[in-house]
């Protein structure tokens, strides 16, 4: 174990530190053992009584040593920020993380997108989140990191993965935590195809402080960042606060004004984030096309069937969907002049091909494009 | 042998009670044996009150034996023929022929209408022997064809007839054909819905249970309200199946061929609900045999007692067993439920922000599943209509259910022709082996399923379930063959999106 390692695993251990106090510490030219070899000379750079009794209970019990034996024994490496392998866009903000545990395997390309949103999202923001990731991954092979809680960010994390890319999920637990523990089966799946990352040690549950902290990691690791559907007062919103000191390029998916669910992502266009209005459009600025497709053009694909056909009453009822939004079927019968058992005919066969999909009770809207 | 023949009830099913009566000299007691209830051990003072009203006194001991003597005795139903045979005894009158006496006696002699009068008639039917009955309970045995049935006022009428003085009136069969539906509401008075209205007609056609989501004040329960009036009339042996379960709980005739519809409240219990109780009472699940079992607020439901619910709602009976013995009630029920989205209710609507977590939605949608949504085969979301959307529909005529009821009850017919070989007689009955084995699918709906399964990810009860819808969809055509039409819309009732 490199004498480095060791010191910043029990600096992070405290869960308050971070970049910016490394490098305070390696300028006054101090050697790493001395943090668990002579404890007392951090009182002199500031941290508290409180903790610096919580550091000596480390060191007393080895906790340090024992951390990393339970990692290597269940498959997590540990990354700090002296290693090479700490991924490059985080090594430049000043507030990145001592260390991070991550299991899985981190991608090589440095060339990141973040899609956050709130947990308690629409339908509509779901399925949005979800097709974007999954065209994103399918047509750049850009891996999407996200925040792996309920809502917007499972539908980032499935859609890259139903897209064959890789995703990174940045937790507020331990990496061997998983929470919300309705997302065990896609933690799974991320640590084969993708990352799980955390820089919290392992065995941390989780507690409502962690998940505003980590946000600050998914803005440094990424160029991009995608705000889906977010409240004023949501994390997203602090990912996109992160983000925009650090200078990174901010998206938003435009949502009803009036709703409160997406005050905060319209809040980010007005105040200069770049509207989401074309799932293409922007899957082509990501591929350095040089020309943007024009608005109508783009690339519309269902899921194929064997030999069928749209007849004429479904591609009615598609476009009925897309020039109008989401509809009941009492609405579709009266302008489509069809009986409802036609319409119900249609949706049914539209869902088969994801063309359309139920937005709420008694509501179907088509896909987004 | 006494001729004084009473009833005791078990379950729907209506046993004869014997009932000897001695009377000896000394004091003035009476006791009655063979194991009353309480009801009926105070049957002697009705018994005596009335019987001094017409002039008859009781002087001596008294002892009535109600035999079998090891059978429990419940219920006022036993006061008639107590009073009858006390006043054989006394010498007022004499018995020639066996005979059943059903009712419950006034102070004054008047006979009062008492439950299980229809299992009594079919009892004396089977026994061939005539039964008296206070003439409250008239309507219902009326229903039961070739029975021996007499309508008594008082005790007075029945001494006097059974004197040969006077003749009481006999009950004429009612004709069960002349009875209507007049089930309400009527399909055409709900506005709009035609998704929910499609699917109703497609659960009633073939039997399907059926789930309607929805948010509050979008029009559930009026729907499960309006199903009873598309389905098919009661039959007349469905009729007498139906009032057979009324008559033992004590609840009128309704005078039409309505099939019945019982509403469950969620905090009701699994006996009210399953049947039970020391006296073995049916539950709301048999009062619903033949007709609709609505639960509303299905997730609100204890879970035991939804699980408690899937074996009856399955094989159409249910069998009640307690230390007091075992009864078996019918339970064949069209369940349907409903429920909200969402804890809060407005998941997914357009105009009311949902106040929900996650987690909330979570746990509440965890609710929903378990075995019993195995046996329910539509799922139907109920959009909430605004006023724009109601608006619009102004002046839009809907089909009468009538017009409805018409469909299905060909769809029914179709069925019955079909599964008859094999004993069923309705699509939602199958067994899902029979049903793979035996639906006719040409090649280009079979291409068509085995793309949809893998792009849907259906499981294999979910594409049997689609199948089976699609089959009832393609009856209601009248079509001999399930085309890609009828299964596209069969997929328009799958467990939605939405809720995952």
């Amino acid at each position: 174990m490199k004498a480095h390692q060791k010191a910043l695993l029990l600096l992070n251990s405290l869960e308050c530190l971070d970049a910016r106090f490394w490098h305070f510490f390696r300028t006054r030219d101090l050697e790493p053992s001395q943090v668990w070899e002579d404890p007392s000379i951090l009182g002199s750079l500031g941290i508290s009584d409180n903790a610096m009794s919580h550091l000596r209970d480390a060191i007393q019990c080895d906790w340090a040593e024992r951390e990393i034996d339970r990692s290597l024994s269940s498959g997590i490496t540990i990354v700090t920020i002296e290693d090479d392998d700490y991924p490059s866009p985080l090594k430049k903000v000043p507030y990145a993380p001592l260390v991070m545990y991550v299991k899985g395997q981190l991608p090589g390309s440095c060339d990141l997108i973040g899609i956050v949103g709130t947990r308690r999202c629409s339908e509509y923001a779901r399925r949005a989140t979800m097709d974007l990731a999954r065209t994103i991954a399918e047509k750049t092979g850009i891996s999407v990191v996200s925040g792996g809680a309920l809502g917007v960010d499972t539908a980032a994390h499935r859609g890259a993965l139903e897209g064959g890319g890789k995703t990174i999920a940045v937790l507020g637990t331990g990496v061997d935590v998983p929470y919300p523990g309705k997302n065990l089966g896609l933690f799974r799946d991320i640590a084969e195809k993708g990352a799980l990352v955390s820089e919290y040690p392992l065995e941390t549950r989780p507690r409502p402080w962690n998940f505003p902290r980590r946000n600050r990691i998914i803005a440094g690791l990424v160029g991009r960042l995608i705000v889906s559907e977010a409240p004023l007062k949501s994390g997203a919103v602090i990912t996109a606060r992160y983000s925009l000191d650090l200078g990174r390029e901010i998206w938003a998916i435009p949502g009803r004004i009036g709703e409160s669910l997406c005050e905060g992502s319209n809040r980010l266009i007005f105040d200069g984030a770049i509207p989401l209005i074309s799932l293409s459009e922007f899957v082509s600025i990501l591929a350095g096309k040089d020309q943007l497709e024009l608005f109508g053009s783009s690339s519309f694909e269902g899921t194929d069937l064997p030999g069928m056909e749209l007849d004429e009453k479904e591609q009615e009822v598609l476009e009925l969907l897309r020039l109008s939004g989401e509809r009941t079927v009492d609405n579709i019968s009266l302008e489509g002049k069809m009986s409802a058992a036609e319409v119900l005919t249609s949706l049914g066969n539209l869902t088969a091909r994801g063309l359309v999909y139920p937005s709420g009770p008694g509501r179907w809207a088509s896909r987004v494009i | 042998m006494s001729l004084v023949g009473g009833i005791t009830l078990k379950g729907i099913n209506a046993y004869k009670v014997e009932v000897e009566v001695e009377v000896t000299g000394g004091l003035f007691s009476i006791s009655i044996v063979g194991l009353p209830d309480a009801a009926v051990k105070e049957a002697k003072e009705r018994v005596r009150a009335s019987l001094r009203s017409l002039g008859i006194r009781v002087r001596g001991r008294v002892a009535v034996n109600l035999a079998p003597a090891d059978v429990p005795k419940e219920g006022a139903l036993l006061d008639l023929p107590i009073a009858v045979g006390l006043a054989e005894k006394l010498g007022s009158l004499l018995l020639r022929e066996e005979a059943l006496f059903l009712g419950e006696l006034a102070l004054d002699g008047r006979v009062r209408g008492v439950r299980g009068a229809v299992p009594a008639a079919l009892l004396a039917r089977e026994l061939k022997v005539p039964l008296f009955v206070s003439s409250e309970n008239v309507p219902e045995v009326a229903l039961v064809e070739g029975v021996e049935a007499y309508a008594v006022n008082d005790l007075q009428e029945l001494i006097a007839h059974l004197r040969g003085e006077g003749v009481l009136n006999r009950v004429t069969r009612m004709d069960p054909s002349e009875l209507e539906v007049t089930a309400e509401p009527d399909f055409s008075d709900i506005k709009g819905q035609g998704a929910a209205k499609r699917a109703l007609e497609i659960a009633a056609a073939g039997h399907h249970n059926v789930l309607l989501i929805g948010s509050p004040g979008s029009g559930k329960t009026m729907l499960a309200r309006a199903l009873r009036g598309v389905l098919p009339p009661l039959s007349d042996e469905e009729l007498t199946e139906v009032m057979l379960v009324r008559s033992t709980v004590g609840l009128s005739f309704e005078n039409s061929r309505n099939r019945p519809f019982r509403s469950v409240h969620h905090t009701s219990s699994a006996v009210a609900v399953c049947g039970g109780g020391t006296s073995l009472r049916p539950g709301e699940i048999t009062l619903a045999h033949r007709g609709v079992l609505f639960l509303d607020e299905f997730t609100e439901f204890r879970r035991d007692l939804l699980e408690s619910l899937r074996q009856p709602v399955e094989d159409g009976n249910i069998v009640v067993s307690r230390s007091t013995g075992s009864v078996s009630y019918p339970s064949r029920v069209l369940l349907v439920a409903a429920c909200n989205p969402c804890p809060c209710g407005w998941k997914g609507d357009p105009l009311e922000p949902c106040r929900c977590s996650p987690t909330e939605v979570e746990r509440y949608q965890k609710k929903m599943s378990g075995p019993i949504l195995d046996r329910i085969d539509l799922y139907v979301s109920v959009p909430r209509l605004s006023s724009r959307e109601l608006l619009g529909l102004e002046g839009q005529q809907g089909e009468k259910s009538s017009q409805i009821r018409k469909r299905v009850c060909n769809a029914r017919k179709i069925q019955q022709e079909r599964w008859s070989p094999w004993g069923y007689s309705c699509n939602a009955e199958l067994p899902e082996k029979l049903l793979r084995k035996e639906i006719s699918l040409k090649s280009d709906v079979r291409t068509f399923l085995q793309g949809i399964a893998s792009s849907l990810r259906l499981s294999g009860r979910g594409l049997s379930r689609v199948m089976r819808v699609a089959r009832t969809i393609a009856d209601l055509e009248g079509c001999d063959n399930v085309a890609v039409p009828h299964v596209s819309e069969a997929l328009a009732y799958r467990e939605t999106g939405f809720l995952s």
